[in-house]
């Protein structure tokens, strides 16, 4: 599972470098997510914008996320596709996270906080 | 795996006149790999890429629900067989395991969550059954001896 971090403080940037969160990576993007992620800043941004597939493991692995980093640290995602999108939407997480439709457009709203 | 094309051949009780098999086993790097093939099989229909995604996201949820509930508890991993048809109208996927059966033999239904007040309640699992009926046009389930047999149908017109 490829992943990349960035941190410009207060925010943490992780990129997925993967097409696909599926069940067959749900467990390790999970195990590689904690790990990158455990002095992160108040926020962390997610960059799915590489991502072209997610089943509801995957789906399951970013609740998963969000909920270990929080209350101290918040999980926002940026940049979902056609079909990530969707997976959102109809299992009703989209209202659960806060989701921006690029990476710029999370980090121009986040940077000026 | 083992993939076939069975094109203008009927096959078992499934329209005929576009249609596929995969065979494969029940794991989660084997359910990549097969739905993959399924997809590669399924481009020559121009279905468009929205009803594609359907039918991608509806084969790896089913395909892992097998292999997470059917298979569990199994000392190795069986075998799943999907056969693809379509009619011009209708794609209909059956899939085929020799896992345990359902309880009752009945399909679960989809869960309900309740509104999302607590980030700690969140539901990290229990999605797929929704989103396979929300994204198929007709679910049946029957238990035919020692196999499960799940058909759904997709709505979806060829360019």
């Amino acid at each position: 599972m490829r992943l990349s971090g960035k941190t410009e403080e207060p925010l943490q940037i992780v990129t997925v470098l993967e097409e696909r969160i599926d069940a067959a990576v749900a467990l390790e993007f999970k195990e590689t997510i904690r790990q990158m992620t455990e002095n992160a800043p108040a926020t962390i941004i997610l960059d799915l914008s590489a991502v072209v597939f997610i089943d509801s493991s995957g789906l399951g692995a970013i609740v998963a996320t969000m909920k270990h980093l929080a209350p101290e640290r918040s999980l926002v995602l940026a940049g979902l596709t056609g079909p990530v999108d969707r997976v959102f939407r109809l299992t009703r997480m989209d209202s659960v996270f806060s989701l921006y439709p690029t990476l710029d457009h999370a980090l121009q709203d986040l940077a000026s906080v | 795996m083992i993939a076939k094309l069975l094109n203008d051949r009927v096959m078992g009780d499934l329209p005929s006149y576009f249609a596929f098999k995969v065979t494969l086993h029940g794991t989660p790097e084997a359910v990549r790999n097969g739905v993959a093939t399924c997809m590669k099989n399924l481009a020559s229909l121009n279905l468009g890429p929205e009803k594609l995604a359907v039918v991608e996201l509806v084969m790896a949820e089913t395909l892992n629900n097998i292999v997470e509930h059917a298979f569990c508890g199994q000392s190795s991993p069986g075998l799943v067989r999907l056969s693809c048809a379509y009619d011009g109208r209708y794609l209909s996927l059956n899939f085929k395991d020799s896992g345990s059966a359902l309880p009752e033999h009945i399909l679960p239904r989809p869960k309900q969550f309740e509104a999302f007040s607590d980030i700690q309640s969140l539901p990290e699992g229990g999605f797929g059954w929704g989103l396979i009926h929300e994204l198929t046009d007709e679910v049946s389930f029957k238990r035919v001896g020692r196999f499960n047999s799940l058909t759904l149908k997709i709505e979806a017109s060829a360019d």
